[in-house]
């Protein structure tokens, strides 16, 4: 498989769509329910900037002049790529700002509520950018809403996996909709996954066939729809913290599997 | 300095690599980057005539193709430092201080022209040869072809000599790009987006 050599991009964006999918999650309910108790939240919260952390920490490793990161704000504005990195170096301070508060300090509910809608915000900003990322108008594996829905797919399933396992055991606050979320997502997933099964024998150059890029797309997603499932059975299910963690390991991994599917298909309307 | 492009004659080419192998020498690349590589394209089958004999029409042509210093380059669209850059003089290269080496410019371009120097830990590509045609010379790859199938020239003066031909497979359509390149078909040459080939050196490119 080509992709895995994109492995990085694979964990980074899997990674930052799964961390800003649970802070959307988690904005809502202490929108609604106030942060109590803290130390819980404390701990909640930190999962998905240590998550994010991580993902930005493998993206500087795809660099290959890691050094000069900063460079790459550059074009903010003008190059999607700098605007997905503005964007989510942004959300990452303000997430972590709001997280050190709640560690430290205490703040007034209004403007914690300000705070939170904000960093929601420009979470879905950074998302936006991110698919941004991959519509470039020479790709046309990539060029499509397939892929739109692929990646704002992995920010519901990966999201809400994340919620659904961070607060199983947290009384009342684990909200109906967050196990209602991850099952609507995996099947839109799956429906996705035939409309692109399909798309692809419809998209070559002279020099490629999309098809070939990807032999093993059937069974690939294949696995990676088995293990959603798995995982979602456990989720939906399960109250043991171990259970519940390898369950939202899986279904992260199940992700990183179709992002390295996206990947390999990566082709031009030319000869590279 | 006006815009200048590339003129390559695909009737004239026989893949020979020359050019290719000046260039890599001039601007000592190893054996992982080439600025300019030599597409062959090849098809054809057995087909039958009114007689019932079986006739083949199998064809193979050569492109040699560097980076074409687009118009609407795709490269410079996406890439978040502002390194590769299109010049005051209409050659797009690479400011290789301020290059991270993302990989994203290598992404876009249709054309494989940027490449990526693991050495380097950044991107490196045709410049055209800039230093050299500033000094009113050719650059290297074009005096270097020994069928005279290369040129390299105010773009204007090209399209008025050649024609303004460029989408030939297994090169993209030239919309995507405008590329400052002009193509001289050979009587086997395909539009771009054919299927009737296939690209027959793919581990050489
Ligand atoms: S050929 Fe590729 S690298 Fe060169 S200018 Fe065009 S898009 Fe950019
Ligand atoms: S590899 Fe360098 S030149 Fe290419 S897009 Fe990234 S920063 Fe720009
Ligand atoms: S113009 Fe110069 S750098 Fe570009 S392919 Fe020819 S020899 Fe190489």
């Amino acid at each position: 498989m080509n992709g895995l050599h994109e492995w990085p991009l694979v964990i980074f964006t899997v990674l930052a769509q799964s961390a800003v999918g649970a802070w959307l999650i988690f904005t809502v309910i202490l929108c609604r329910q106030g942060d109590e108790p803290r130390a819980y939240w404390n701990k909640v919260l930190f999962v998905p900037l240590l998550l994010l952390g991580a993902g930005f920490i493998a993206s500087a490793l795809h660099l290959g002049t890691p050094l000069r990161a900063l460079n790459s704000l550059n074009r903010v504005g003008s190059s999607m790529l700098s605007n997905e990195i503005a964007t989510g170096a942004l959300f990452f301070g303000l997430a972590g700002v709001y997280w050190l508060w709640g560690l430290f300090g205490k703040m007034s509910r209004g403007l914690g509520k300000i705070w939170l809608i904000l960093t929601a915000l420009v979470g879905l900003a950074f998302m936006y950018m991110m698919n941004q990322v991959y519509h470039i108008a020479t790709v046309p594996t990539w060029n499509t809403p397939l892929i739109s829905w692929q990646f704002y797919l992995t920010v519901v399933i990966g999201g809400s996996a994340l919620a659904c396992g961070l607060l199983a055991n947290f009384g009342d606050y684990q909200p109906r909709y967050t196990a209602v979320l991850y099952v609507l997502g995996t099947f839109l997933a799956a429906i996705i996954v035939i409309y692109q099964g399909f798309g692809l024998s419809q998209i070559h150059s002279s020099a490629q066939q999309a098809v070939a890029l990807v032999p093993d797309f059937a069974v690939n997603q294949v696995i990676r729809l088995c293990l959603l499932a798995a995982a979602g059975m456990v989720l939906l299910k399960s109250k043991q913290p171990l259970l519940l963690s390898i369950a939202v390991i899986l279904a992260l991994f199940a992700e990183m599997i179709g992002r390295e599917l996206f990947y390999s298909l990566h082709m031009t309307v030319g000869m590279a | 300095m006006k815009q200048y492009g590339f003129y390559f004659d695909s009737e004239r080419c026989t893949g020979c690599k020359t050019c290719e192998l000046a260039c890599k020498d001039y601007k000592d690349l190893g054996t992982e980057v080439n600025f300019r590589r030599i597409y062959e394209y090849a098809g054809g089958n057995w087909v039958q005539d009114n007689e019932g004999c079986f006739r083949q029409d199998v064809f193979a042509y050569y492109m040699s193709i560097s980076c074409n210093h687009c118009e609407d380059p795709a490269c410079t669209k996406v890439c978040p430092t502002g390194a590769m850059h299109k010049n005051a003089d209409g050659f797009v290269v690479v400011n290789e201080e301020t290059c991270i080496g993302c990989r994203y410019c290598h992404m876009a371009c249709p054309y494989d022209a940027p490449q990526y120097d693991a050495q380097k830990g950044h991107m490196t590509k045709c410049d055209g040869c800039y230093s050299r045609v500033k000094e009113g010379q050719k650059p290297i790859c074009v005096e270097a072809c020994p069928l005279r199938a290369l040129d390299f020239a105010p773009i204007e003066e090209l399209r008025a000599k050649y024609g303004e031909q460029a989408s030939i497979a297994p090169l993209p359509p030239a919309e995507f790009t405008k590329p400052n390149l002009v193509v001289k078909p050979n009587k086997h040459a395909r539009p771009s987006g054919d299927t009737t080939g296939f690209l027959a050196n793919p581990r050489e490119v």
